[in-house]
Formats: C-alpha cells, structure tokens, sequence
C-alpha cells in the first residue's frame, strides 16, 4: 500500500499507512499530550487529553488511537481541542489531591505539566473528592490511588509485559479504582515489585518508599550503570543527590533491557549506604581485626605470601575469583596470580555453570549464549525446560511474553508449574529426571516424521549417522513410562518446535553440582542443530548465567587452564604471547579448580588463599562446613570484599572494596555484550575500587604494572584477547555495548554466533543417554541460582530479602 | 407422527446427521419426496391438532 | 384437536400483576370441571397491553379479557367455555370505547399497531419449534440459504432496515462489512443486553419467540460467512435465557443448528453467553471484551468490529428486535411488503415501550411514521387523569424529550434526530405537567453515573459533576452560572467521550435545557418546582373557593399537616408539610395546587 498524504496543523507530511495521527504528529515534532498512550501497550484512547480536531469528523478524535486516512487535515491545538482538553484537565484537578508542594512527582508530573500549559489552576466544581486510604503494606512503595487518574497504563505493563497480573480496574464509574483483587493489599498480591507501573505512571500515585522526601527531580545527577545481580546485566539509572543513590530507574531505549526491570535492579541497592560496609583494611591480630593502614595491609600480604611460596612452592597459592567482579578486576587478578608463577585460580560458583560451558564445548566449541535478549521477543517457537525464566531473569521472561503475544508456541517441560505456565501452548508435566529421555524422544519424532532441517545437518554439522540410529531407541512410546508423559504430549511438543521458521531453547544450568546436567545441554545442542535453530536470528540456545559477570570473569581467563578468551595455558604460543605482554613466566600446568579445593578434598594442596568479592562459607554450608574448616586451616587466607562476610571473618587479612556505583568498570552479560559500568557515588571510607587495589598489590610484589585508570586495563586485555580485540572504552562510551566476538575496531559485534561456522567448525551431534541425575531434594529447576544472589547480596536487608523469597514463590502458579 | 422431526414414514431421510434440504418446507407441505395420502394426513392432523384456524398457521 | 386456546400472558408487566396465581386458577377450574383436556393453555408472549394485565386472550374466538384475578376464573370457565358465552364483565372497558371491547380490532389501544416483530408473541407457544415452524418459521433461512450471501445482504440493504437497537444503521450495510472482510472465521453475536431503564421490547421478543431470532442470526451468519454466533443476554432475564436454551437444543434435534445444515454445506453454531449486570456491555465492543472474558469495557475504534471484533475476528453485531425483523425480509416477498411499511427513510415498524403519564402503558408496535400525537393520544389512549400532555422522553438515558409543541412530529430515525431526541431502543416516557424536566435529567444521569465504566475521564468525572449540580439545582442550590456549566460540560463530554454511553449521556441534559430552560431558571432563580417533584421547591396549597371540606386529604396525610372541620375549606400547615403527595391523589376536587414556598397559589394555574 502507497504512502498516505495528511495535514497536521498546516504542515503537509507523508506517512505510512497504518500510522496514528498521535504517530504523524510525532513525526512533525509537534507536541499532543497524552496520559494513557504508552508505545509498547495497544493504544487504550481512554483519558482523551489527546484528543484533536479532523475536519469533516462528528467529534473530536483520540489521536492516540485515530489512523490517518488519505487527506486528512487534522488541528492539534484548535479552540475545540484546547477547550476539550481544558474539560479533561479539571475534570482531573477536580479528583486529585493538590498537595504538589510536598508531592514526590512535583516536577515530573504530566498533570502538573499539562495544567501548566493550558492554564488549569484549579477547579469549582466543589463536589465529592476521592478519600481512599493509602497503601503502604510493603517494603518498596507507596500506592496512594487518589492521585490515579486511571490512565490504565500501569495495569497494562502488569498484565501484558510482565504477566504478574497484580492489578486491574476495580469497580466502576466514579469510584472506579486500580488495584489488586478484592482490592487487597498489593504485598498479598502477584506482584513481584518489578517497578514498571511505577516507572510508567504519569501521576504521584506510585511512590517508591525510600524517595520520598528525599529529593526533587531536579536536585538529583542521573548516572548511567549496569545492574549488579543478574547477567542480563540491564542498563539502569542511578539517581544520586549528596553522595547517595536515591532512586534507580531503568533505562528506556538499549538492546539488553529496554525500559524494563526486576525487584533486584529497581530496588536491591540500599546496602550501599549501610553502616556495616568495610571502609579501612584489617588485619587479624590475635584472633581480633585490629584496623590498619593500606600501606601496613599490602606489605603484610606480601611478606606473608612470599613465605608460603617459599615453603611450599607456588602451588600451595591460590586465587579465588568472583563471578561478581568486573572484568578490569577479574582480568588483573588471574595476572597477578600468574605472575606469582601457578595457574591456581578459579571462580567458585563457576561450577555451577560448568555443565552448560562444557557441553557447549563440545557441541559448538564455544560457550556462550548463541543469540542476544531481545531476538527472543521475535522468535516463533519458545522451548523452556528444566527453567524457570520469569523467575531468575525476569527479563528473559517478559520478551518470552511478548512473543506469546505476537502468537509464538510456548512450551514448557517442568515438574512444577513455573511462572510462565499461563501462556503455554503445550505443557509437558514431566518427572524430573527425565528431561534427556524426553529430549531424545523429541528428536525421534522430528526425524519420524521429516521435520528436520536436512540442508543444515548435512552441510553444517557432523556425527549426524550414529546419533539418528542412537535417537532411534527412543520413541515416544518407550519413555512415556520414564517420562509420565502420553505419547501425543510428546510428538505435539516435538512438532511445534520443529516446524516454527525459528525456535528457541531455554534451559538454565540449575542448582547441579553433579555431572548430570551436561547430558541435558548436549541433548538440547542436539535439538538445535537438527532443527538448523543455530547461527540465525531468534533461534538458538539459551543458557543464561546467574551471576552478573559470570561470562566476563570466565572470558577474563580467571580459570585454572586458560588465559583470556579460553585460550590455554598448555599452548606454548599462548603462553609465549602473554609472557611478553606481561613480562613473566607462565606455568604451563594447569592449576587446580574450586571444587578441586573444595569438593574433592585436595584441601592439603592449597597453604594460601586471596578471595575476591566472594563467600564460599555462606554458599558451601555455613560456619561448621568443610569450607569453612578448609579456610581456617589456611595458613594465610586474604578475603577483598564490601561486607565482613562470613568468610571475612575467618581471614587474616581484610581489605575494603568499592562497590558496582562506586568503579568504573566493564561487565560482560549473558548474551556476550560488553558493557561499560560508570561510578555514581564514592566509596565510604577508605574502601577502594577492585582493580586499583590489585593494582597497587602487584606494585608491593614488586610487579611493574602501568595502570591510570580501568580503560588501560580493558586495552591491553583487549590486544591479547582476538573476541574482544575491537572493543575499546572509547567505542563503548560512543556506542553502548558491544557484544564480542568483536575482532576489530570496525566490526559491528555479533548478535548471534555460528552464523558461518561453528566454533569447532562443524556443529557436532552427540549420543547421550540415561538419566539426568536429580539434584537431591531439588528438581532440575533453578530456585538455586536466585537464592545464590540473596546468599551473595546479603546486604540486603531482612524485609527486603523476604520479599525476594516472596518474589520466588509469587511467581508459582 | 408427534414431531416434525419424526418421520413420517420410512421413506423420510432427513435428520441432523443426515439432512434433507427441503425438510421445513415438508413440514407444512409435505411430503416432498414421495407422494403419500397418509403421510400429508399425518402432517395436517399436527397442524390441526394446534392451529384453530387459518390464522394460526402459513398458508 | 383442541376446542380452544387460552392464551394466558406470562410476560414481565402482567406476571409482575399476579398472571401466575390467575394461570393456576384457571388450571383448577378447569381441573374441577374435567375439561383440561379439551383446552390448549400456554403462558405465552406478551400482547403488549401491560396497563390492563392479567390478560387472557381465547382463540379461535379472539375474545381479550384483561385485569383478571384469580376468582374470575370460575365465571370464566363456567360462562364462556362450559356455556359459550362472552363474560362482558371481563373484556376490556375504558373512556376510549363506547360499549366494552372484545378483540384487536376494536380495542383502540391495538387499533394502530401492525404485528410484525411481535407476530408470534401471545400466539405460539415459545417453548415448541413446531409451532414457530407453523407460522411460517424457517422458510426464509431455507429460502436465504438459497441465495448467495451477498444476495442477501442486498436484500436487507434495499429493504432499508435499520439497526433497532438505538443507533439505526443500516443493517444490510453492516452485514455487507463483514461479508467483505477478509478471513476464514467470522462471528454473528445477538445484543441482548438491553439495559434502558423500563425497556422490555427485546425481552419480550426473547420470551415470546425465541426462535425469531435464531432464525436470523442463522440468516446473518449465512450472509457474512460466519460459522458461530453468541447471544449475550443479560441475566437479569432468565426466563428469556430458558426460552433460548430450549430453542437452541430444539434447533440443534432438527438439524437446523450444527453441521451441514439442511444439506447446504453450511455450520453454524450457537452460544449464550449471560450478562453480569452492566449497562455498558450494551455497547459494542465492551460486549465483545466481556463474551472474550475480560471486563467489559469499550474499545477504541477503528478497528470496527466487522474486520476485527469477537477474539479478533469479523464480526456482526445486532440488536433482538433487528434480527426479529430479517426473517420478515427474507421470506418470499418478504421485502416488498417490508418497504410498504414506514417512512422513506425508516422502514418497517418499531416496537415502543409506553410508559409514564399515559393511561395505556405497555409495548406496541406501531409503523415508522406514526405521529408522537398519535403514539401517545390513539395507541396510549391519552394523559392519564386527563392532563396535558407536557413532553415525551425517547431513547433511554441517551435521549432527548420532544415537547408538546412538536406534537405532530413522525416518530422516525431521521426526525427524531433532528430534535435532539433519538429513537434509541424504543423507550417512550410521556410526561404531563406534574413531571418535572430538572428531575427527569437528573435521573437519567443517576442512572449512566452508576453504568459509566469508568474509563474515560469525561464521562466517568463529568457525569459525575453533572449529576451534583443537577442534585444541587433540584435542591434549590442552583446558581445562575451553573447552567452554562452544564452546557460547557455536555459539550465536551460529548465530544471527546470514548464509547456511545459518554456520547450520549449528556443528552436527556441538553434537551431539557433547549426545550425547557425557564423551569430550570425557575428553579434557580425562584426556587420553584412548578411540577411539584423537587421536595425543597415548592409548596401545596389548598384553595379555598374549591374546596368542599370532605376531609379526604385530612385522613391521608400520615404527618397531621392539614387541619380543617367537614364543610369547612382545609388548610395545609407548611411547616409540618413534608410534601408526600398523598393528599393531592385522594383530592376528589383536584383543588390542591402547587405553590413557590411561602406564597399563595396563583389561582390563574
């Protein structure tokens, strides 16, 4: 269809068809106001501010909602639509409370600002005035519904974006009201306190508790950051006055993120101003931590270290990383450790993640998620097993909604109903346990009935002939026993997935520390390349992390056998590549692993320990665990961290970190993207930014490192490193993140991988067999990488961690 | 013959799973299909039993 | 072979008169004189003339008995049925015929309406398809069946039918719309939500021929190329949603719901779906949001609901006595004689539902083009106690009066819209001078306040600050400047509402205030209710020269307010006067008159 020719207030314009006049005003930069028009929800036409007059029609039109027609002359500000609007304004004024004085929004409030603007001061109508009580029932907001001017819009996010469902129009006519059901409190309701009705409300009706009082619009210096918990890792706003986050609103127009958030990131940042944050170095001192000066800290370490590397060898050292630090730290810390001359350092909760790296390993050769966040609002056919993605990334939840939306198939394999069960097209009930036998049946079915992309398997993948007569032991029939499952379940499921142009797979890598789940990831890689779902848009496979930075510490090489971006140790090239950039031998043996230390008890290996921003103590079992023993038996353990942790406690030496708004630095998320991170406020006390305390360690070892700020760091990390190799401070200042591979300083980054070849070349079919072993007590779902935040975040306060639990189970259905 | 829908004899095919297109017509001015006396006596005994007159019925 | 047929009226007006304790009366009778066999007895539709129910009506003899108890039911049996002869005590009687009245023809109440819609209520039995198929029923959907679905489109279209629900449309239009639009799956939904206060023009439809409106909604889902229909009824009707129930299953047994139809190749299937007690669901789309499950509230348009409507789809939706009006067009020569009928512009006839000041309240159906004088002087037999006729409400809460002097105004879509009235569902309330304008608007505001759904800001907040100045001006709080609000307010409600509930709310204002502003002046400026309905406003006086001293409104005044000897003219003592009325209804010398507060009445009144 042609273009379509229209008049907006004299101006001829072109536009689309299908375009709003609200749309084609826009265009113009002509200004209609609006109350309930918001671009991600259908057009509602329901407060009528945005009314304007069409010549030739009855009434005035709601141009939110009006498509343009050819010929259309339309008037945005005419006496018609002024009046009108004026009618709407002090219809308004006539319902709400004028308390701007003391009102949070006062300065930000489009009632406040539209009354501005058409000249509404008050209003004589003198007639009966909301007096509804306010609510105040839980830790994060206020929700005083006097204020509401029914815009509808928040309702709106609740139920189609996020799905919570918490409220909804209650009642009608004038005492039609927003609010949960039976008008409950809103802390009994769904809701999970993601904070978008907040965000989107035009009015002082939703206050967020903590920002009250506590600062106006204006006073306030907004700093662009990464959120801390998750590895979506989305962009937020941190609203600073007098050295103190206030606020946190999310940023509207990037690709990780888009506008939305969870609790964590809108809500999860007061533990930066508590009175229990470490702020001078300690050090242990017959049994008590006496508080010292960085130089005496440093010194001692140095003299401590050096003597058990003299005793034992460099192999009684060892380092142990967070998934939580940036990359600028991760990246110094496994070269501090390396040039101190062993291999041995690791991330502890990086083991939870080893079955979805090492399967990916195999069946790609490369482990990262394959395709980007936001692919996924787009795809055809959604695949979650062994997941729960409303719940640990919320996120990821809300763009598997909005594919639903847009008529995608969802389906679900989970012994419990998780919190996306409501949209699903087909819901597989299934033991846990047996979530591989289900997926080979799947791929019987796809081969029985020719569902598969023959073109790619043959041209892209290889092991293709031993895995069809392996599959073929497993039709349906024969696992519905296993499964719990009917036969027609599975061919049906098997067939949506098979036959949408694009399908995703959603599975996350679960509480596991035994081996099982890596025969579940290399079924699901079996699924894809079957299907050809790979090295394409809004297909893929999707294992997303927990942790924050979980991809950019592994990327940073702080793991016993590689370098940065996996390259190993045992390759002399490598090694020769990096002894020249850093001026030192590297050990050629891989170190020892985490769960080496932890699990398999070769506990007497390790004499010295430094621990960076992590808590093993608390994760392993507590204070009577074996950790917590292990560590005490140290002969000299090191603990950098914000809070004096449980494991702080048992170290001989504390030093006092910066916290995310508090450094510069650069994070990589689940979907490969770097992304830069910037400081808001300062450290308390004499607390220092990671990096800059590894730095100044190195030079007490008498390590000549040349740092002036994190994007040195982040440069020579780059020129070692070929995926992130075209990626510099300068170009992610410039142009957002970028996800690697990134080889040069002209490559766009990589949404999506494998789009040529795979890592390994040809993508590799892999016979897996048998049960996926249960963790005890637990199904394969992932209620354990969330309670792995609260364990690592227990700077949050009691309420608000009790809300996190509420967060878990509010989203079971 | 009590109902319209009951068949007037064996002749009568029509039913829901297997409908005779002039079946509302036959109602009143039946049978269509095949003639018969009684088939049609049957038919206005119905009418009769209920419409008093012409009033009450088409014609 | 019955004898007879007694048809007893089991509708709303007359059930609510007692026709069920009449009906089992009438059963014992007959039980006790061993005839029950010999005699066909259906509580049936309703005749339309709810003023004078209980009413039987006896065929073949179409003898019209009316305002029956249950103890005439022995003279009945006895006298007519056992001994032949006409009980005259029981036929109709009133000041507009000379001798009592047996039938139709001679009941001038009937002497203008022209059965169309209603041509099977009070006649079949509402609960037997065979009866329905008797008259003639079904023919046109085997007829339409025939035709190609444009076909018949155009039928409807040239027939000039337009929408009866309120907004007049043309039907064939409509149904041309969704014809054209494109998809495999469409639907036909039946608007049987009817919400107008004191409207029971489609329930009686509903209850007394159910299968009318089967029969066109399956001639509608011919035409559009829907597959499946919903009637959405209001379950405040639940004899209605009975009497669909039956007709559905009945339907289905004979192949005339379901697959295949008759051999054509054609499905349709049908649902009800109950209402939940919102006025606003009589809208369109939030109709189609409540069928889908969601609140009912109105939806924005474009899109229109024949390219995307119920869960998506095309959809057609019409009103009962719309769809009772296409079998009449459908059938053979149908149209011809449906044109014949009406104005040019408002073809067919349209069924009213009288009420308020008129002595003969009920439904009529009457041609499109019949005068308001007519309406209100031939078929509704004129003012009740013989007043003048002040003004006529037409259209519910969403439609204006017409006043007296417009008397002679044909009752068409056209015509009505010009005077700021609309036709609406058919609602007529007739209004004397006892009926006050302030307060007619005022109750229909109350009304849509209470309905509004609350969505959009005019019509949720200004109704709402209409509804208090009206309440304010009714109460002697008026000020001049309020009825420049009121006009300013309308004004904007009505332009910028979003759905035809805000559109239109405003309009029993507006018309008030055109036709009538000095009794809204009055009540401003002079604190005076002339009608005497607004309590503060006004007083009773009694006139002295007139009155007799009958002590009449002495005994019925439950507060001792009125003092005066037999034979002696009676005085009202103001302060006790709670202005009740019950003294102005026992007057016998109508000598009680209505004063501004603290003056004597002008006796030039």
């Amino acid at each position: 269809m042609s273009a379509i020719n229209i008049k907006v207030d004299g101006i001829e314009i072109e536009v689309e068809p299908g375009t709003t006049i609200l749309q084609a005003a826009r265009q113009l930069g002509i200004d209609i106001p609006t109350f309930c028009y918001d671009p991600e929800l259908p057009s509602n036409g329901a407060c009528r501010i945005c009314v304007v007059e069409v010549e030739k029609a009855r009434s005035l039109v709601a141009s939110c909602v009006a498509p343009v027609a050819p010929g259309m002359v339309i008037h945005t500000e005419s006496e018609r639509v002024v009046s009108a609007r004026k009618a709407v304004l002090t219809l308004m004024v006539a319902n709400h409370p004028l308390d701007c004085i003391t009102c949070q929004k006062t300065g930000e409030c489009k009632l406040q600002d539209y009354c501005y603007r058409y000249g509404v001061s008050d209003s004589d109508f003198g007639g009966e005035v909301k007096e509804l009580s306010h609510d105040d029932s839980n830790a994060f907001f206020i929700r005083d519904m006097n204020k509401c001017i029914l815009c509808g819009v928040c309702v709106g996010k609740c139920q189609d974006v996020v799905g919570a469902g918490a409220i909804d129009f209650t009642r009608r006519g004038f005492v039609a009201n927003v609010g949960p059901p039976y008008e409950d409190r809103i802390e009994d309701s769904t809701c999970v306190f993601c904070g978008l009705c907040i965000d989107s409300c035009p009015v002082g009706a939703l206050t967020p508790k903590y920002l009250l009082g506590r600062g106006r619009p204006w006073e306030v210096e907004k700093t662009e950051t990464i959120c801390p918990y998750c590895s979506i890792g989305c962009n937020i706003n941190l609203h600073v006055k007098d050295n103190e986050v206030i606020e946190v609103t999310p940023v509207d127009n990037n690709p990780v993120n888009r506008g939305h958030l969870c609790v964590k990131g809108k809500f999860g940042w007061d533990y930066l101003k508590s009175r229990d944050r470490l702020t001078k170095p300690l050090v242990k001192s017959n049994g008590v931590f006496v508080e010292v000066s960085w130089g005496e800290a440093l010194g001692y370490i140095v003299d401590q270290v050096e003597e058990v590397i003299d005793r034992y060898g460099s192999e009684a050292l060892m380092g142990l990383c967070s998934p939580k630090s940036t990359n600028e730290e991760s990246y110094l810390f496994q070269k501090l450790i390396r040039s101190l001359g062993t291999n041995n350092i690791d991330s502890y909760t990086r083991h939870c993640h080893a079955p979805a790296v090492d399967g990916m390993m195999e069946a790609f050769g490369s482990a990262a998620l394959t395709n980007s966040i936001e692919e996924l609002a787009s795809t055809e056919a959604v695949f979650v097993i062994a997941a729960d993605p409303a719940e640990s990334h919320p996120i990821i939840g809300y763009r598997i909604r909005e594919a639903v939306r847009k008529g995608a198939d969802l389906i679900i394999a989970d012994p419990d109903l998780i919190g996306l069960t409501d949209l699903a097209s087909h819901y597989l009930s299934l033991k846990a346990g047996s979530e591989t036998e289900l997926v080979n049946a799947m791929a019987n079915v796809i081969l029985e009935e020719s569902l598969q992309d023959q073109a790619f398997i043959d041209k892209r993948t290889e092991g293709f002939a031993e895995f069809e007569k392996a599959v073929a032991d497993y039709a349906p029939q024969s696992v519905t026993e296993k499964t719990g499952l009917s036969e027609d379940e599975i061919r049906e499921a098997a067939r949506a997935y098979a036959s949408a142009n694009k399908a995703a797979i959603i599975s996350t890598v679960g509480i596991d520390h035994a081996g099982g789940n890596e025969k579940l990831v290399l079924a699901l890689a079996n699924l894809a390349l079957l299907t050809g779902n790979l090295g394409k848009e809004s297909a893929g496979l999707y294992l997303p992390y927990g942790e924050n930075n979980l991809q950019g510490v592994s990327d940073m090489g702080a793991l016993p056998a590689v370098l940065t971006g996996y390259q190993h140790v045992k390759e002399k090239a490598v090694r020769e590549k990096f002894n020249r950039a850093w001026g030192v031998e590297i050990d050629k043996k891989p170190g020892v692993s985490a769960a080496d230390v932890f699990e398999n008890k070769k506990k007497n290996l390790i004499k010295a320990m430094l621990i960076l921003d992590e808590n093993p103590v608390s994760c392993l079992g507590g204070d009577d665990s074996d950790a917590a023993a292990l560590l005490k038996n140290l002969d000299f353990l090191v603990v950098q961290d914000i809070f004096m942790t449980e494991t702080a406690a048992l170290a001989d030496v504390v030093l006092p970190a910066a916290a995310f708004a508090e450094q510069q630095g650069t994070y990589t998320n689940t979907e490969r993207r770097v992304q830069l991170s910037y400081p808001a406020v300062e450290a308390p006390g004499e607390a220092y930014p990671g990096w800059a305390i590894i730095a100044e360690l190195a030079g007490w070892f008498g390590l000549e490192w040349n740092y002036n700020d994190p994007g040195d760091i982040f440069a020579e990390m780059a020129s070692l490193t070929p995926q992130y190799a075209g990626i510099s401070y300068e170009r992610l200042t410039e142009e957002g993140g970028l996800q690697w591979p990134c080889p040069s300083d002209n490559h766009p980054g990589t949404p999506y991988l494998y789009e040529g070849r795979f890592g390994r070349g040809l993508g590799l079919f892999t016979i897996v067999e048998g049960e996926t072993a249960p963790v005890p007590g637990v199904g394969l779902t992932v209620k354990g990488a969330l309670s792995d935040h609260v364990c690592q975040c227990q700077s949050l306060n009691m309420s608000k961690r009790s809300v996190i639990s509420n967060y878990i189970n509010a989203n079971r259905r | 013959m009590k109902k319209f829908i009951d068949h007037c004899c064996e002749k009568c095919t029509h039913s829901k799973e297997n409908p005779c297109k002039d079946f509302v017509r036959c109602c009143l001015e039946g049978p269509i299909c095949h003639e018969s006396k009684a088939c049609a006596e049957q038919r206005k005994e119905m009418v009769d039993r209920v419409a008093l007159n012409e009033k009450f019925t088409f014609c | 072979m019955y004898e007879k047929h007694l048809m007893i009226c089991g509708a709303t007006g007359c059930l609510s008169s007692g026709s069920n304790a009449v009906e089992e009366a009438l059963v014992e009778e007959l039980e006790k004189h061993g005839i029950k066999d010999k005699y066909r007895l259906v509580m049936g539709g309703c005749p339309g003339f709810c003023e004078v129910g209980p009413i039987i009506v006896v065929y073949p003899d179409e003898v019209f008995y009316c305002r029956l108890k249950p103890k005439d039911m022995s003279e009945l049996v006895e006298k007519h049925l056992v001994g032949g002869e006409i009980v005259e005590r029981l036929l109709y009687k009133g000041p507009d015929v000379d001798a009592p009245a047996r039938f139709y023809d001679t009941i001038p109440f009937y002497a203008k309406q022209k059965f169309n819609v209603l041509r099977n209520s009070g006649i079949v039995d509402p609960e037997s398809i065979d009866e329905y198929i008797m008259r003639g029923g079904y023919r046109a959907f085997t007829r339409a069946l025939n035709l190609d679905p444009a076909a018949v489109c155009e039928e409807v279209k040239q027939a000039g039918l337009r929408g009866r629900g309120g907004a007049g449309f043309s039907t064939g239009l409509k149904w041309e719309f969704t014809n054209k639009a494109p998809g495999d799956k469409k639907y036909v939904v039946c608007n049987a939500d009817e919400g107008d206060p004191g409207a029971f023009m489609d329930r009686s439809i509903l209850e007394g021929d159910p299968h009318s409106i089967l029969e066109g909604m399956l001639i509608c889902g011919h035409a559009v190329g829907a597959s499946e229909g919903y009637i959405y009824c209001r379950a405040e009707y639940p004899l209605a949603i009975k009497r669909l129930r039956i007709a559905i299953e009945q339907a289905e047994e004979y192949g005339l719901l379901g697959e295949n139809i008759l051999g054509f190749g054609y499905n349709f299937k049908l649902h009800i779906k109950e209402g939940a007690g919102a006025f606003v669901c009589g809208e369109e789309t939030a109709l189609l949001a409540s069928i889908e499950g969601k609140r009912g509230m109105p939806r924005p348009r474009p899109p229109f609901p024949a390219q995307s409507g119920l869960f998506g789809k095309p959809t057609t939706i019409n009103n009962v006595e719309t769809l009772a009006n296409v079998p009449l067009i459908l059938k053979e020569g149908g149209a011809a004689e449906f044109v014949k009928i009406g104005t040019e512009g408002s073809k067919g006839t349209k069924v009213f539902a009288l009420a308020g000041k008129i002595r003969n309240t009920g439904l009529c159906e009457v041609p499109m083009g019949i005068t308001i004088r007519e309406i209100i002087y031939d078929v509704g037999g004129g003012i009740k106690g013989g007043r003048d006729f002040k003004a006529v409400q037409a259209g519910g809460p969403s439609g204006g009066c017409i006043p007296a002097e417009q008397i002679d105004l044909p009752i068409d879509y056209d015509s009505l819209n010009e005077a700021g009235a609309i036709m609406g569902s058919g609602g007529l309330v007739v209004m004397d001078e006892r009926t006050c304008m302030v307060d007619l608007a005022r109750y229909f505001l109350s009304f849509t306040q209470k309905e509004s759904c609350g969505k959009c800001t005019p019509c949720r907040e200004g109704t709402k600050r209409m509804l208090e100045i009206l309440n304010r001006i009714s109460e002697g709080q008026g000020t001049p400047r309020d009825l420049d609000t009121l006009d300013s307010l309308a004004a904007s409600i009505k332009d910028s509402s979003l759905c035809g509930l805000g559109q239109t709310c405003p309009n029993p204002v507006l018309s008030t205030i055109r036709y009538f502003k000095n009794e809204y002046e009055e009540h401003i400026n002079e604190h005076y209710c002339r009608a005497g309905v607004c309590k503060e406003l006004f007083n009773y006086w009694i006139d002295q020269e007139k009155c007799t001293g009958c002590t009449a409104c002495v005994r019925a005044c439950p507060v001792d307010a009125i003092e005066g000897e037999k034979k002696e003219p009676h005085e009202i003592i103001q302060e006790l006067c709670t202005r009740c009325g019950s003294c102005i209804e026992k007057c016998p010398q109508d000598c009680i008159l209505i004063t501004r507060v603290g003056s004597e009445a002008d006796v030039s009144n």
